[in-house]
């Protein structure tokens, strides 16, 4: 990756020509739309709604399915950037067989999501360590390319299940995916999401994002993704010092337009000049004793 | 000029939320009256501030509670805070919009996305068809007023169908230009597509700008007579919203998104994308033909 910044699942990643303009506006790396075998319509609306710093959704994974997603993969590396495929499924099978046909498409690393917080029999597989783990070691199997495990916030402990993911043999590690949430409108009195519950992001759950990337970081060996509420540069490199080797860019392009991978970029090099680091590895868990 | 109405809502809480307004969180208010345009198009009237300064081409997500969250152009009034959105039936959101009443709650996000340019072209036509004729009427408004000679083609299937003809036809009459209606019948003015009487006025030199909104078919079709006349257009297009504001991806066209990007896009953008009058994304994010959910 030219630089540690990604643009997380879940936003722009349904087309080829979308995902383009966010590489060119800067990203290193791209996730592509959480894709399973079949397609599906996703929730009625309202999808999204802005809360205090921050935002629920409830799209419910809507998705082509992933034999669909050939041009976006392919229109990713044409621009010499690495494509993540995010994958779900409602079976240890189905995530596996997912996995198989997004590296035959060219995928370079897969990320499971196993942890979407409004789709039932998805975010539960992430609050089980025996299920992360039975996931995992399924699509190991199927594929030669990095399995990345994406963790759920909700849980007692994320760091059982991020080090079953590590112990089935995950590549890597991408904490945190959005807390379980909602929103009530006062005036019709109805929850706002059609899907009720949906799940929280921004710079609201930053604090809880950093805190999950610190103590995995402590307890596990591989590589961590961080995301979770960044929007300026300063948050890129709190992920790092928590341990985080990469980060993701979700939400805050609600608010900034894509330029925010250009700033963030820009912003982490001068505070690596000014402290006289010389690379972006060195700040990477620095914040540990 | 518009006024901010200010009088007693029944819902003070409307107003009375001591955090910062969320821009993405939908405004809740009451329908404060439906109006019958066509058999199965009703207008529906609320008030909201933010909308009432909407500007012609931008649209609102209506949140329809208990039952979807729907885009639709929104109407501003001329002289006070309060905005018409109309609706025909298209799914379960407009279907419920459709049998609510006086006094019913809806919720209301936005305005978002780009409008109509106006740069005080002096003769502009604007050629709408069915319901995207909203937008226009707003343009209209706008810039009938501002000594633009405004020419209208006003086309719908069959009479019954033709939307706001009278403050059509007063406006661009009144800016001294040509008002035309057409009806795929027959039943009244020409018989034929709006692009038909298109083609007809849509000489080089004939206009400055060229406004369409409507079926995206029709929308092509006038794009490329623009093109063809040399003359700048620009289309008011509809897509797949979920979020309604840039992040889902769901309403692309080409690397735009229709709900930041546009609705409302040039010539020159539309003319180099395959997918203008082709294809869309449906619900799951498939490529399908234009017409087909």
């Amino acid at each position: 990756m030219r630089n540690p910044t990604m643009l997380a699942s879940g936003l722009l990643g349904l087309s080829g020509k979308t995902l383009k303009r966010v590489i060119e506006a800067g990203a290193g790396a791209v996730v592509t739309k959480s894709s399973a075998l079949k397609p599906r319509d996703g929730n009625p609306g309202p999808t999204i709604v802005e809360v205090t710093a921050g935002l629920l959704n409830a799209i419910g994974l809507a998705s082509p399915g992933i034999s669909l997603m050939k041009d976006e993969i392919d229109d990713v590396k044409a621009l010499g950037v690495p494509a993540l495929v995010s994958v779900f499924g409602f079976s240890v099978s189905e995530y596996s067989r997912s996995a198989r046909i997004a590296e035959r498409l060219g995928a370079d690393a897969v990320e499971l999501n196993v942890s979407c917080p409004h789709v039932s029999g998805v975010g539960e597989i992430g609050q089980d360590r025996i299920a992360v783990a039975k996931v995992t070691r399924s699509v190991k199997r199927a594929v030669d390319i990095p399995v990345i495990v994406k963790l759920s916030p909700n849980v007692a402990s994320i760091v059982d299940i991020g080090r079953s993911a590590q112990n089935a043999g995950a590549d890597a590690i991408t904490a945190i995916n959005t807390l379980r949430a909602m929103s009530i409108d006062i005036d019709t009195r109805l929850p706002v999401l059609s899907g009720k519950i949906g799940g929280l992001s921004g710079p609201a759950i930053k604090p809880v994002a950093v805190r999950c990337v610190y103590e995995l970081a402590a307890r596990l060996k591989i590589p961590i993704i961080g995301v979770g509420g960044i929007t300026v540069w300063e948050d890129v490199v709190e992920f790092l010092l928590a341990g985080a080797s990469a980060v993701q860019i979700g939400t805050a392009i609600l608010w900034k337009d894509l330029s925010i991978f250009s700033e963030l970029t820009e912003g982490l090099s001068s505070y690596i000049r000014q402290n006289g680091f010389t690379d972006v590895s060195e700040l990477v868990g620095a914040a540990h004793a | 000029m518009r006024k901010p109405h200010t009088d007693k809502s029944r819902f003070p809480n409307c107003q009375m939320k001591n955090q910062p307004a969320l821009r993405h969180k939908p405004r809740v208010v009451p329908i404060l009256k439906i109006v019958e345009e066509a058999p199965s198009v009703k207008s529906v009237i609320f008030r909201d501030e933010l909308s009432a300064h909407a500007k012609p081409g931008q649209f609102g997500m209506i949140w329809v509670p208990g039952v979807d969250e729907i885009p639709m152009s929104l109407l501003p009034s001329t002289h006070d805070s309060t905005v018409k959105i109309t609706v025909k039936r298209r799914g379960n959101g407009s279907d419920r919009l459709l049998r609510m009443m006086q006094g019913d709650l809806l919720g209301i996000r936005g305005p978002y996305g780009k409008g109509f340019t106006y740069e005080n072209e002096k003769k502009a036509l604007l050629i709408g068809g069915g319901t995207g004729t909203v937008p226009l009427v707003a343009l209209l408004r706008n810039i009938a007023t501002q000594h633009t000679r405004c020419s209208f083609v006003l086309g719908a299937r069959t009479s019954r169908e033709l939307l706001f003809v009278d403050e059509v036809k007063q406006l661009t009459v009144h800016s001294g230009g040509e008002f035309s209606i057409t009806t795929d019948d027959g039943s009244r003015g020409r018989k034929g597509l709006a692009t038909d009487e298109a083609k007809r006025l849509i000489q080089p030199h004939s206009f400055d700008r060229i406004y369409t909104c409507g079926p995206e078919p029709m929308m092509k079709k006038t794009v490329d007579l623009a093109a063809h006349a040399r003359i700048p257009a620009e289309a008011g297009l509809e897509r797949m919203f979920k979020c309604g504001s840039g992040i889902c991806g769901s309403c692309c066209i080409g690397p735009y998104l229709v709900c930041k990007d546009g609705p409302v896009f040039n010539s020159a953008v539309l003319t180099e994308l395959p997918e203008f009058g082709k294809s869309m994304r449906n619900a799951s994010g498939r490529s399908v033909p234009i017409g087909m959910r």
